[in-house]
Parts: C-alpha cells; sequence; structure tokens
C-alpha cells in the first residue's frame, strides 16, 4: 500500500477523479448517504482547490482509502453544516486546528471481507498519515465529524481523542464531533 | 429513568460544569456522579442482523449506547456492548471496551486526572448502574417489535 497526499491539482494520474468514484461507492452505495453526486462521483462544496487530500493505494494503483484535511480559516463541513456538536462552543477557526473528513478505508477488491466504511489493516495506516499530513500543514489539533465508526478507531489508538460533544442522531445512527489533539507529534 | 431522542439543552446548569474551550467538560468524580444522566439511544453493530427467534439463540451480537446529561454544557457518555447468553430471554449485556465521552475529571484543585484514570472512574460508574434494562428495551423496540406489513 502507498499513501499520497496533497491538494486535486498536484495530486498524480487523474487520482483525484478516482477518489471522487471511490467516495461515491463508499459514502452512497454502500453507507447510502444523502450526498451530491454525478457520473459516479462524490463531492461537495468543502472540495476545493486548498483543500488536502490523503489517498491510500494497492498496488494495483486501486484506491484503497481516503480521508479529506480542510483548514478551519476557511469554510469547513462542521463549521458550516454541524455546529451543534460543538456542545455550544463556537467552531474553531484557527491555523492550528484542521478538519478530518470523508475518512474511510475499504479495499473495495476486497469486497468479500470487507463491509461499511473500514478495512483494519488499512484504516490505521491511513489515519496516522492523515495526522503526519495535518501536522506539516501546521496543525496542532484535528476536529472530526464521525459516525461511530470513526470513534472506535480513533479511541483504540494512541492519540488523544475525545468527543466535542453530544451526537446527533440521522437515520437513526449517531454522529460526534470528535477532537484529535497533535501535541508533540512530529516534534 | 427517561428515554429521549433528542437533546432539549437548557441554560446553564450547576455551576460546577465547565465547558472549555478544549471541548472537555470538567467535574470532580463526584460532581459527576451526582448528575443524572439519560439513555438517548442503542443500537446494534452493523451486520449484525437480528434478533432471536424462538429457540434459536446468538452469542455474538453486539452494539452500542449513549447516555447524556440534561443541562448545559451537554455531557455525552457511550460505550460498547455485547450480548451474552441470547436465548430464551435471557440475554445479558456486558460492557466492552473503554467509555467515550467529553468528560475530563478532575480533582478537588481542579487539576485534570487524566484521559486513562478519568476513563477507568466512568467504567467504574457505568458499572454500578442497571444501564442495561433501557438498552435492551430500546433494542426490542428497534429491532424485534417491528409492524408486520400484511397484503391484503
Amino acid at each position: 500500500m502507498q499513501v499520497i497526499s496533497g491538494a486535486a491539482e498536484v495530486l498524480p494520474n487523474n487520482l483525484y477523479t478516482k477518489v471522487a468514484g471511490y467516495r461515491h461507492q463508499v459514502f452512497v452505495e454502500q453507507l447510502g448517504w444523502a450526498l451530491h453526486t454525478e457520473n459516479g462521483m462524490e463531492w461537495d462544496q468543502f472540495d476545493r482547490p486548498d483543500t488536502v487530500y490523503v489517498v491510500a493505494q494497492d498496488d494495483q494503483g486501486h484506491v484503497s482509502g481516503c480521508a479529506r484535511l480542510l483548514p478551519t480559516t476557511r469554510p469547513y463541513l462542521l463549521g458550516e453544516v454541524f455546529p451543534q456538536l460543538l456542545n455550544g462552543l463556537v467552531p474553531p477557526c484557527s491555523p492550528d486546528v484542521w478538519e478530518l473528513s470523508r475518512f474511510a478505508s475499504v479495499d473495495l477488491n476486497k469486497q468479500a471481507t470487507t463491509s461499511g466504511q473500514f478495512s483494519s489493516s488499512v484504516a490505521r495506516e491511513l489515519l496516522e498519515e492523515s495526522i503526519a499530513c495535518a501536522v506539516s500543514h501546521g496543525a496542532k489539533r484535528l476536529i472530526t465529524v464521525s459516525p461511530i465508526g470513526v470513534e472506535r478507531l480513533l479511541s483504540r489508538t494512541e492519540f488523544h481523542t475525545h468527543r466535542a460533544g453530544p451526537p446527533m442522531i440521522i437515520d437513526g445512527h449517531p454522529i460526534f464531533a470528535c477532537w484529535i489533539h497533535l501535541n508533540g507529534i512530529g516534534a | 429513568m427517561t428515554v429521549q431522542n433528542e437533546i432539549a439543552v437548557r441554560p446553564q446548569g450547576p455551576g460546577f460544569m465547565r465547558l472549555s474551550p478544549d471541548g472537555y467538560v470538567r467535574l470532580t468524580p463526584e460532581q459527576f456522579q451526582a448528575i443524572p444522566l439519560v439513555h438517548l439511544l442503542s443500537g446494534l453493530d452493523p451486520d449484525e442482523p437480528l434478533p432471536l427467534h424462538e429457540g434459536a439463540s446468538r452469542t455474538d451480537i453486539s452494539g452500542y449506547t449513549e447516555w447524556v446529561s440534561e443541562m448545559a454544557p451537554v455531557i455525552t457518555l457511550g460505550w460498547d456492548w455485547r450480548m451474552e447468553g441470547a436465548s430464551a430471554g435471557q440475554a445479558r449485556y456486558l460492557r466492552t471496551g473503554l467509555p467515550r465521552s467529553n468528560i475530563m475529571l478532575v480533582d478537588n484543585l481542579r487539576q485534570d486526572l487524566g484521559p486513562a484514570n478519568t476513563a477507568k472512574l466512568l467504567e467504574a460508574a457505568i458499572d454500578k448502574t442497571a444501564w442495561q434494562v433501557a438498552v435492551q428495551r430500546q433494542i426490542m423496540d428497534r429491532y424485534v417489535c417491528q409492524p408486520v406489513k400484511v397484503d391484503s
């Protein structure tokens, strides 16, 4: 597996288009999320030229995981769509805080053994690379909007993570805002 | 104990609860014990279909449960569970793993006890309650007692 990160325009070999298609397969087709789609691809208003993507690929070049990083100094998912997940705190707007979203690590070429949003073999490495990428952009904390599966993943790592507030219930399932503290990482 | 699906956030609750800029609600273990938590939601993990027909039993059913306080700043506390001995109505719900929350417990000098100690104390508090009753009730309501459509 290899992991590449960067803005859409610097990702090689039409990789951003492959990521958009992968996101469609995972979030829309498998998880049933009501997201904007077009021609089998998924994107929203937070997929911008300054958005940073972290992409995992298998040995054949197929996308096996993705994550999206956004600075909180510009519009981001939690601040614009889910501020109520912060328990009354004002959404952060700081170069020290980045948002992690659209995190998935399903190897679609091994669907017989995986389901949902994660393959455990990819998830941890993708998370670590995403955090390293965020740190390289100056992040000291990450905020995520996560279903329970991501929260469980975070709680099993050595990273200092905790909830930002009570969950929203969407289609019968809880989603949370979670903080990931990055102090000392990459120092 | 009440079951609710929406959080009614009211103006500031007990004065000792503070929502810190880092997102934690800080309070002592004694103060935490004094706050009633209500059941918000419980559910089964995906790909763990359902329930039990008479005479059948499964021992690999797992899920989650979520509890909240009713005063602002809201405390959120959740944990995973697994079902054991699920046959003939004798299911037991066992907590698995560490709880997840926005709580940081502090000592009497308002110093953080830290994530690990907080988790241990929250575990102990959870294990003293009869949370399984609410979980079982919701699992039955959500997944078992569904209306049956009959073609006319």
